[in-house]
């Protein structure tokens, strides 16, 4: 027997052994003891561990590492917004992607949309900020400009469209040509102490101020991206637009308007930050104290209330802003407050302590939320190694000695957890902390050997990178094997005090040791990140040859609007490149206010944030069917170039979700029959099938607004009529994804009632139950059978327009006797005839049916 | 002191008033009554199928105490138990239905008949190797809040392993609860290896009312029962009849249906009180006879005898509201 073969054999032997064992429980797995294991190789290692312990690593959370290392993500869907509103397709979705298309994205979309909802809250809610504090400013007669700035400047940095952005952009441009350009009057030093009196926050605008102006002058080619970190930057906005309100208030008529326009600046001024919103509030409690104070004053000088009621006004206004940024405040404190608080439940308290350390996700800042109690911090692109996403989980610095030992210690927990070393196996990562650790090791002895840090050594040079590059040069130079000129040449790259260590016995034999040890750390990191970079190239293939057409279906779709082709092709053909439905909204979005003609009118902003959202949604309907069809496409790319069908017929059988309805002890051939094949029912000589021949559907239209009578989802036929397996002899169809049937919304107007409800069994037990109803409407009588079903109705029972008749049933409910999975067994009669359940379900209600959306039956 | 003996009198005098009032009240305050008006029951469908009651005894001339249903859902309780089982949100319908799904399992709270169904892929660590009445109470309290008593009256294992247990909810102390389920029960839980890995519970609450009602003498449920319009159901039980004639028709045949509907000859062989529940917006839980019968059903012009269930209203017409 081949060499390989003999290894394949005996691999598989041993998988078959731990997972055997992983499905017994701990007091009755049978380790074996392995002998003659010498430690030179980690493979022999590796097995001899899992074999003396195979439930050490065959765990649920070690799974879950593997489930890990195949997750990739061949198809992704990016949504305006945030990162995390996309739809991903992803090879540990395919079974229920492929054995439920619909109900998988339907599943994937529902998610988003939770999100988009709290999003669309949160952007309602911005731009309700906005709105009262153009409220506030019209009150207080202030003018369009000012109103304009207190509604675009009250949106959160962090929820932003690129629309609200680009609007600020404009008007920094605008603000910054009126300052900077050509016939503009630039400020000096004095001009912001006066305005906002001496001290830091003078100090600071004026900066930001003098910086724009240097840079403005320097940048001349508004393209350029030097050019946009000015318009862009939002700090330089508020100082700007501050300094310009401010200059309104100057020349206001009236001190009530005055105060309008300084309080608004100052709104605008602090806007930008949680750190700003504490100075604001200090600043203005400051401000009202020294406005009581000289009320208090006031009071003992005669003829001065109305300085007095100037004053009060003005504490009214104060109050007035301090309300409104405490609750900015709040808001911001409560977000932190809830993070933390679902992290100290999820990750202490609920006994989920140690089970998160051991899985990681303890140490990670994405799932543990306490910021204190966060010991990790992590380092991506590994040194020099070329490594792309591999992170390393290394202890965070604080600049304090005991915590920064505090949280070394807990973050070695992470790198003692087995399930961290079996995904080293497919990433490298443990053996990528320990290169890091004896880099440490290295840096801190030869520091205190060389009495300074290896990094002045080095100028600033990634000493890493150069040991690495050059380790094996260095060890020959070490052990004298270089020739002068060698030496020479290769000398000249490292600095003089890098060579004074190479020149120096003791340090060279440190480094002689670490580059050894450094070389051998880093081959691991290689050969076992290799299964890491197949999975990117796999996902970039997946991307290349499904993304892509994906993205050309869907923008194919939505480039049968006019519009559309007018305004938004050539973003769309930008999308197709790049993906991103981002992108494809803001085509959109352009389109239609181009057709109303209110692009760059200050209508603009609040309008375009609601189209955008009215965009979403439209993509949102038009994508959702697009891509479910593609997944269908999908499973036949996959079935026939891939070879799925290689992973065995009991796979095909249940990601088909195709449900036998032979039960484990029915007899379904009988080898001692000697009867005539086909068998001749002496009640049915011509063989016609039970209950009559199939007659093709065909009815008049229903009234509108009736709906489907399986909801408004969509639906998969997993057995046709006259199916391949239990419904051989059965007009019925079998849907998945159902939970309720329901009466047609007709019933309230029509004659609707349960004709019969009772228990089913076939030959291995519980079924169910049966349910029959007629629907009569304008003399055409539709007739319902449904199987596996609960309802609380019984014979007689009168149903309402809409009703919910039947609740289809859970798969233990049933008791797994009859069928293999949760589904609705449906028949359909129309008129007497029997017809096919599908062509009723999906047909539009013009013809009759009630336009479910179903998958077609294999 | 003449003034002082006869404030003393009155205090006394009134003082015994209001005991003998108060022992009055505590005498009479729980006794139920008869309803004044008749009882709509909403529980039972009719059903124009005759039923003999032949020899069986009955319980007739007890008196039996009305429930009410009450309409308090057990939402939180049950998000609260998603929650705790790692489940998603994934479908809801606001007061109709809400259905959590997630790797971890599915739990679905139906408020047709507000019942609780659950299938956990880990299942819940459960601390006893067998399930008991008791078990149910300790869940039930653990999970929902509710100090229920229950019978358990069935178990049957299936072929992943697992045992499930089958109860009913008792009320009044000694009376049972049936729904219109497999086996009657109002409450099932699997237990395997430890751990309960599906389940389905019903959570409503039931409340005394002020009213009992004498149960139906035999004398006249025999006449009830030969009416079309008297409140009964008949449920074949075809498990009994598995290896006979279910390997003639298969039950998704349009046969099968035909076969259950040519349901004939009942006659009873036992029959007890029991309480029907058989959906959330029932109003009231009505003592009912469970009637155990052999029936008759035809298939191809042959005749075969099957065990079948009849629950039937145990309260007579003096009482029920039924329409004519």
């Amino acid at each position: 027997m081949p060499k390989s073969k003999q290894y394949e054999d005996a691999m598989s032997s041993v998988f078959d052994f731990i997972f055997e064992q992983s499905k017994k429980s701990p007091t009755k797995v049978k380790p074996v003891k392995v002998t003659g294991v010498d430690g030179t190789s980690e493979y022999v290692d590796a097995i001899a561990a899992t074999l003396e312990a195979p439930l050490l690593f065959v765990n649920n959370n070690t799974l879950e590492a593997f489930k890990d290392a195949t997750d990739i993500d061949f198809a992704a869907f990016q949504v305006g917004g945030r990162k995390s509103d996309g739809i991903k397709l992803n090879v540990n979705d395919l079974k229920d992607m492929l054995s439920d298309p619909s109900g998988f994205v339907n599943k994937k979309f529902s998610k988003i949309e939770g999100a988009r909802k709290m999003q669309r809250l949160a952007w309602a809610g911005e731009e309700m900020k906005g709105v009262l504090g153009a409220v506030w400013a019209r009150q207080h007669k202030l003018d369009f400009d000012t109103q304009q700035a207190l509604m675009s400047s009250a949106k959160s940095s962090e929820g932003r469209t690129d629309v609200s952005a680009t609007e600020m952009a404009k008007r920094t441009e605008f603000l910054a040509e009126k300052h900077f350009g050509s016939g503009g009057s630039v400020l000096g030093k004095t001009d912001f102490e006066r305005m906002y009196g001496k001290g830091p926050k003078a100090d600071k605008a004026y900066k930001k101020y003098s910086d724009a102006y240097a840079a403005f002058s320097k940048t001349q080619d508004v393209t350029s991206k030097d050019y946009k970190d000015i318009v862009f930057d939002r700090d330089l906005y508020a100082v700007l637009e501050g300094v310009e309100i401010r200059g309104k208030a100057q020349s206001a008529s009236t001190r009530e308007e005055r105060m309008g326009y300084i309080s608004a600046a100052s709104m605008i001024e602090n806007s930008r930050a949680f750190a700003n919103m504490k100075e604001y509030i200090s600043q203005q409690k400051d401000a009202r104290k020294s406005h009581q104070q000289e009320i208090d004053r006031l009071k003992k000088v005669p003829g001065s209330q109305s300085l007095i009621d100037d004053h009060r006004a003005r504490i009214r206004e104060i109050d007035s802003s301090l309300g409104a940024a405490r609750s900015f405040q709040l808001g911001d404190k409560l977000g932190e407050w809830e993070g933390a608080f679902y992290s100290y439940k999820d990750y202490v308290f609920d006994g989920n302590l140690l089970p998160n350390i051991i899985n990681g996700k303890f140490f990670t800042s994405k799932y543990n939320k306490i910021a204190w109690l966060q010991p990790s911090e992590t380092k991506a692109g590994l040194l020099g190694l070329g490594m792309g996403d591999l992170e390393v989980h290394y202890g965070k610095r604080t600049g304090n000695k005991f915590k920064d030992i505090a949280y070394d210690k807990m973050n070695s927990l992470y790198y003692l957890s087995p399930v961290t070393w079996v995904k080293t196996l497919y990433n490298g990562e443990g053996f990528a902390y320990m290169m890091l650790k004896s880099r440490e090791k290295f840096e801190k002895s030869l520091a205190t050997m060389m009495g300074q840090k290896l990094g002045k050594l080095t100028n600033g040079d990634d000493v890493f990178k150069l040991l690495a590059g050059n380790d094996k040069a260095l060890l020959n130079l070490l052990s004298g094997k270089l020739t002068a000129a060698e030496e020479s040449l290769l000398l000249s790259q490292f600095s003089p005090e890098l060579q004074a260590v190479l020149k120096n016995p003791q340090a060279s034999k440190i480094l002689s040791g670490f580059l050894k040890k450094d070389s051998r750390f880093r081959k691991l990191v290689d050969t076992f990140s290799f299964a890491s970079k197949v999975k990117a190239k796999v996902a970039k293939w997946f991307e290349d040859k499904v993304g892509k057409k994906v993205r050309l279906k869907i923008a194919t779709a939505l480039l049968k609007s006019k519009l559309v082709r007018k305004y938004a092709g050539k973003i769309l053909g930008q999308w197709i490149a790049k993906g991103g439905l981002q992108l494809l909204i803001k085509g959109l979005v352009t389109t239609i206010t181009s057709a109303l003609g209110i692009v760059g009118t200050p209508l603009a902003s609040a309008v375009v944030g609601v189209l955008t959202w009215i965009a979403m949604d439209l993509v949102y309907a038009l994508s959702k069917p697009l891509i479910k069809g593609v997944i269908v496409v999908l499973k036949l790319m996959l079935f026939a170039g891939l070879g799925f069908i290689a992973i065995g017929g009991a796979f095909i059988f249940s990601i088909l979700g195709q449900h036998s309805h032979v039960a484990p002890t029915q007899i379904v051939s009988c080898s001692g029959f000697s009867g005539t094949n086909p068998i001749i029912d002496p009640d049915n000589p011509n063989n016609l099938p039970p209950g009559g021949p199939l007659e093709p559907f065909v009815a008049g239209s229903l009234p509108s607004g009736v709906e489907c009578l399986l909801g408004d989802s969509a639906y998969n036929c997993s057995q046709g009529v006259y199916g391949t397996y239990s419904h051989k002899n059965s007009p019925a169809v079998d849907l998945t994804n159902v939970n309720y049937f329901h009466a047609p919304s007709f019933c309230d107007v029509a004659d609707c009632q349960v004709t019969y409800f009772g228990p089913v069994n076939c030959t291995a037990g519980y079924a169910g139950g049966l349910l029959k109803f007629t629907a009569t409407y304008e003399g055409n009588t539709y007739e319902f059978k449904l199987i596996h079903v609960d309802s609380s109705f019984s014979v007689g029972d009168s149903l309402s327009g809409g009703e919910r008749v039947a609740r289809v049933m859970e798969h233990s409910e049933t008791g797994s006797a009859c069928s293999s999975g949760k589904h609705l067994h449906l028949e359909t009669k129309f008129n007497g005839a029997v017809v096919n359940p599908y062509d009723m379900m999906t047909s539009s209600t013009a013809e009759g049916g009630f336009g479910c959306s179903v998958s077609l039956c294999p | 002191m003449k003034i002082q003996r006869k404030y003393l009198i009155i205090g006394v005098a009134v003082l015994v008033v209001l005991a003998l009032l108060l022992i009055i009240f505590l005498l009479f305050r729980n006794n139920l009554r008869y309803p004044e008006e008749p009882i709509n029951q909403t529980s039972l469908a009719v059903n124009e199928k005759e039923i003999a009651l032949g020899n069986t005894t009955l319980q007739d001339g007890l008196e039996y105490p009305l429930f009410t249903v009450s309409d308090t859902t057990k939402y939180s309780f049950v998000k609260s138990f998603a929650e705790k089982l790692n489940l998603s949100v994934a479908s809801s319908e606001e007061g109709e239905y809400y259905e959590w799904r997630s790797e971890a399992g599915m739990l679905l709270y139906s408020l047709d008949r507000n019942t609780v169904i659950f299938e956990l892929k880990e299942g819940l660590e459960w601390s006893e190797v067998e399930l008991t009445k008791h078990s149910f109470n300790r869940f039930l309290k653990t999970y929902f809040g509710e100090d229920w008593n229950y019978v358990l009256f069935d178990k049957e294992k299936r072929a992943g392993g697992e045992i499930v247990y089958y109860a009913k909810r008792t009320i009044n102390e000694t009376d049972v609860i049936e729904m219109r389920e497999h086996k009657g029960q109002t409450d099932y839980l699997a237990l395997k290896d430890g751990k309960i890995i599906y389940g389905k519970l019903m959570l409503t609450v039931f409340t005394p009312s002020r009213y009992k009602v004498p149960l139906v003498t035999k004398e006249e449920l025999s006449s009830y029962l030969l009416q079309a319009n008297y409140p009964k159901e008949i449920y074949p039980r075809f498990e009994a009849v598995s290896n006979s004639l279910l390997g003639k028709v298969d039950y998704l045949s349009p046969e099968f249906v035909k076969v259950a509907e040519s349901i004939d000859n009942c006659s009873t062989k036992a029959a007890t009180v029991i309480y029907y529940y058989k959906s959330f917006d029932q109003k009231l839980l009505t003592p009912v006879y469970k009637l155990n019968m052999d029936c008759d059903v035809s298939y191809k012009k042959e005749v075969y005898s099957i065990p079948s269930t009849a629950y039937v209203s145990a309260i007579g017409l003096d009482y029920l509201n039924i329409s004519e």
